[in-house]
């Protein structure tokens, strides 16, 4: 039965994720004033690049890769989806986070180890990026943490059951909107996306990446965008009464994110972590001092 | 009790006389240090083994007593402390050849048997003599004979030295107001003294605080290791960083937390102003260090400020003075034994088949040494504190005590940290075991049995005490119930968070990891085959790397790794560095003393110095 479950989880994340990326396609092509590809394309081209020939370099490689994505579902399932997990557990904040890494960690390694410099600038770029929304974002969390005195999850998401006026959001918006940018980098979206940089670094991690291993890293990213929206769904707008609400919520957060990405140029890495640890950071830091006298 | 002392005493004796027979010598210090081991196990439980030397003269009225006791704190230390030597004499008997020994075995025996009688030390006499044998022989150690690891190895012994004196005129002046040398009197009437003269008391903490902050390199001391543990011996590092960085962490939990915790001193928030300060020297520590580790491209110079940078975590959680803040001090400060000797290690290993210390020189090893990248990417995951393996645990008792004593900025450093801990752990990783393999490294082979066994040994507790935390916590919640807290009992699988409903089951952790792995295996398994390509055939936008000026074989990216991120902090590095603030002290130290020197050494001086002597006999009897 929780083999079952976990099954469940893990793919309908997959899914939700893949299906996020497709519409957020559309989004973008709508906000170019294209046509766009249809919704389901993102789940095509995986279903493409998986039964694919691909190259490989070495056993670290598909390791990584393994692994990455590894990361990011076991961290999936600690994500409550409107109250419920795939197995009965109290969903910690900092599991979540320190899970997330094995997912990064992975990633880094397995494109590292393929010996493209392009690909180990890109890394060193989004670990560098890392180190800059994870503060803000963690003092965010903190915020929250004190407020419930609780690191649960699914105890700072219930505690907002009822009205829409019991939201965190209301409760803390400068928090809010340091989470919202912070998410933008942790998604790699613009401004924040100097680590992937297609004209300069040939797409930096994934240059290497061929057929079933671009397969896997789409499937990591979708993974990590269920997770990431998923999280501001929990912590800001209530979790969601139900699976579809709680998707829903996640889809709107997702499309904020796509639709700053269109409209942004893109920071060095060094002027966007600057700017993390000023803004997101001082609104943070500003709301946590709120929340704690 | 007397005999776990004696022994390493007796066999650095014997090893002194077959110092010619470099691998007898080695084998002998393996087999004491199993023996240690085996006999600080059997001691679990017998809290009540004290054993006393009468000495027979007084001093402050009072019978100079050298006293040793087994105390469940003393114990937890010495035990795993000696654990820990013991893999890393196993790993010594391979390392020290022909070609690398150091000669070091009977010299680190007196250091192992001064190691037990600071964990064991009843009173600060029986202290502050092992302390003192403790600085020296690291000092010996450290220097090996060579002339650039003297020279770190002076600047360990000088600060190492303004230690010791704090500590003796602490002794002085607290054994003087508890007339007696006993550390847990010394105690009592030190928490007297808060309530009587608060300013003085503080002082009187602060002389013992400032040792064991110098000797575990706690900001404004952080500067040492990066000398001392890159030019000791390699086998010699991780002891250095793992066993003999926590005897300042020790001292803090003996003697400053108990005085803290029971003193009369105003308070701030939930905690009082001194643990306030040592949380945010904590604080600072761990955060400087990070920063530093993350531009050093010395392997062991990195690791060394990594290990600073833990050593900042660990003070932090003692610094709440909570029940869980603490046991995730003693179980890092166990988990970083751990880890970091599987760190130092596998670098060892990698130093000891290439001869090279610079990670952009380096490249590629994982081809020709899997095992050791193994026990370097697993010691790496659990350095950066990523479950499901050991170092997770204790980073996040820690952080959860600091929220809930709502330390906020301490916190928010200890994440700071804790993330950029990440950027270096990769940096090495990247560089050493992963990119191009340089040509002159073809032929590099795996490393030795005896190496093999014990870095395999390291990566299979760090696996089985993220797993099972009760192995740590249980002793750990002895030694808490020991120290007077009140603590739930400790289950094998589950550690108890300092917040409510946050309680963490690492057993299932473990199982929903191995899950999504077999997830994303199949994932792959059923995806179409790959092809392999060679190592040179990358991805290069059309272009030969001949015309870009290199070669496909050095087609890298692994020097100045992190160059944007410097930028942001070299205005801020340069403006407080207290290397060269403390290089510049040290330079005046050297005039001085190079001008007093001049007095004895040439003619003119000895001739002024009698003179001068002259003088004052003349004098001096005038005015008697």
């Amino acid at each position: 039965m929780v083999i079952l479950n976990i099954l469940l989880y893990a793919f309908g994340s997959i899914l939700v994720g893949l299906t996020f990326m497709g519409i957020g396609r559309k989004v973008t092509a709508r906000v170019h004033l294209r046509y766009g590809p249809p919704f389901y394309q993102s789940i095509m081209d995986v279903i493409k690049l998986l039964s694919r020939k691909s190259i490989t370099h070495n056993f670290v490689m598909d390791l990584g890769m393994i692994m990455s994505l590894a990361g990011l579902i076991g961290t999936m399932l600690y994500v409550p989806i409107s109250g419920h997990t795939a197995f009965i557990s109290n969903t910690n904040i900092v599991v979540i986070m320190y899970l997330m890494a094995i997912g990064y960690l992975g990633m880094a390694m397995a494109v590292a180890a393929s010996g493209n410099p392009n690909a180990a600038i890109g890394v060193s770029r989004a670990l560098t990026m890392m180190l800059g929304y994870e503060v803000p974002f963690f003092t965010v969390i903190l915020g929250l943490i004190i407020f419930n005195n609780s690191s649960s999850v699914a105890v700072i998401a219930a505690s907002q059951a009822g009205s829409i006026w019991n939201w965190n959001i209301w409760h803390m918006p400068l928090g809010y909107i340091a989470a919202e940018i912070t998410l933008q980098a942790m998604m790699g979206e613009k401004p924040f996306d100097a680590m992937i940089a297609p004209a300069e670094i040939a797409s930096g991690p994934m240059v290497e990446l061929s057929g079933k291993y671009l397969g896997l890293g789409f499937l990591t990213h979708a993974v990590s965008i269920f997770v990431e929206t998923g999280l501001i769904v929990n912590f800001f707008f209530g979790g969601g009464a139900n699976p579809i609400d709680f998707v829903l919520k996640q889809l709107g957060v997702y499309l904020v994110a796509v639709i700053f990405d269109n409209i942004f140029p893109r920071y060095k890495i060094e002027q966007a972590v600057k700017f993390l640890w000023i803004f997101p950071m001082g609104l943070a830091v500003v709301q946590l001092l709120l929340l704690a006298f | 009790m007397l005999m776990i002392l004696l022994l390493p005493l007796l066999v650095a004796l014997l090893t002194t006389v077959i110092m010619k027979y470099q691998k007898v010598v080695w084998s002998l210090f393996f087999v004491v240090s199993g023996f240690l081991s085996y006999e600080l196990y059997t001691m679990y439980g017998k809290w009540d083994l004290v054993y006393n030397v009468e000495l027979g003269f007084k001093i402050f009225n009072q019978n100079v007593v050298l006293g040793l006791v087994n105390s469940p704190l003393g114990w937890f230390f010495a035990f795993f402390a000696s654990l820990t030597t013991l893999l890393i004499a196993m790993f010594s008997i391979a390392y020290n050849d022909k070609k690398h020994d150091s000669k070091t075995a009977p010299i680190w025996l007196i250091l192992i048997f001064s190691n037990l009688g600071i964990f064991f030390a009843k009173d600060w006499l029986m202290f502050f003599i092992m302390w003192e044998a403790m600085s020296t022989t690291a000092y010996f150690i450290i220097a090996h004979g060579k002339e650039v690891s003297a020279k770190a190895a002076k600047f360990y012994l000088s600060i190492s030295l303004i230690g010791t004196s704090t500590l003796l005129l602490g002794i002085i002046l607290v054994s003087n107001l508890a007339n007696s040398f006993d550390i847990a009197r010394s105690i009592d009437s030190v928490i007297k003294l808060f309530s009587v003269n608060y300013g003085l008391a503080l002082f009187y903490i602060g002389l013992f605080v400032t040792t064991f902050l110098i000797k575990s390199a706690v900001f404004p001391f952080y500067m040492w290791p990066s000398k001392a543990y890159a030019e000791s011996p390699d086998d010699f590092t991780p002891f250095l960083s793992t066993v003999m960085s926590k005897y300042g962490v020790y001292g803090i939990a003996v003697f400053i937390l108990p005085i803290l915790q029971n003193a009369n001193i105003p308070a701030l928030g939930k905690i009082n102003e001194p643990a306030y300060m040592l949380a945010y020297l904590g604080a600072i520590t761990s955060v400087l260090a990070t920063l530093l580790a993350i531009f050093q491209t010395d392997m062991k110079k990195l690791f060394a400020y990594s290990s600073v940078a833990n050593i900042g975590y660990i003070v932090m959680g003692l610094s709440t003075m909570s029940a869980i803040g603490i046991e995730g001090a003693l179980f890092h400060s166990v988990n970083h034994m751990i880890f970091k000797t599987a760190i130092f290690l596998s670098l060892a290993a990698v130093i000891y088949r290439t001869g090279e210390r610079d990670m952009h020189k380096l490249g590629g090893l994982v081809y020709k040494m899997p095992l050791t990248f193994m026990v370097y990417l697993l010691a790496i995951i659990s350095a950066a504190g990523i479950p499901p393996l050991n170092g997770f645990t204790s980073k996040w008792q820690i952080i959860q005590a600091l929220m809930s004593q709502r330390m906020l900025f301490v916190a928010i450093a200890m994440i700071f940290a804790s993330t950029g801990a990440f950027m270096y752990l990769f940096r090495c990783l990247a560089s050493v075991f992963l990119g191009q393999l340089p040509d002159k490294y073809k032929s590099v082979k795996e490393a030795p049995l005896f190496m093999a066994i014990p870095m395999t040994i390291l990566m299979v507790i760090m696996l089985l005490v993220g797993v099972i935390p009760g192995i740590i916590t249980k002793p750990i919640h002895v030694v808490l119930v020991s120290m007077g807290y009140k603590v739930k009992e400790a289950t094998w699988t589950t550690v108890h968070s300092a917040l409510s409903n946050s309680d963490l089951n690492l057993t299932y952790l473990f199982y929903v990891f191995m899950a999504a792995f077999a997830i994303s295996l199949i994932m792959y398994i059923f995806s179409a085959k790959q092809t392999k390509v060679a190592q040179e055939d990358n991805y290069t936008g059309g272009e030969r790397p001949e015309d870009w000026g290199t070669t496909p074989e050095r087609f890298n990216f692994s020097y100045g790794f992190y160059q944007p991120f410097k930028q942001i902090f070299n205005p801020m590095l340069s403006l407080i560095s207290f290397d060269r603030w403390m290089s510049s002290f040290g330079r005046i130290v050297e005039r001085v003393s190079n001008a007093l020197g001049i007095l004895y050494t040439k003619s003119e001086g000895a001739i002024l110095m009698l003179y001068i002597g002259i003088a004052i006999l003349i004098i001096g009897g005038w005015i008697i």
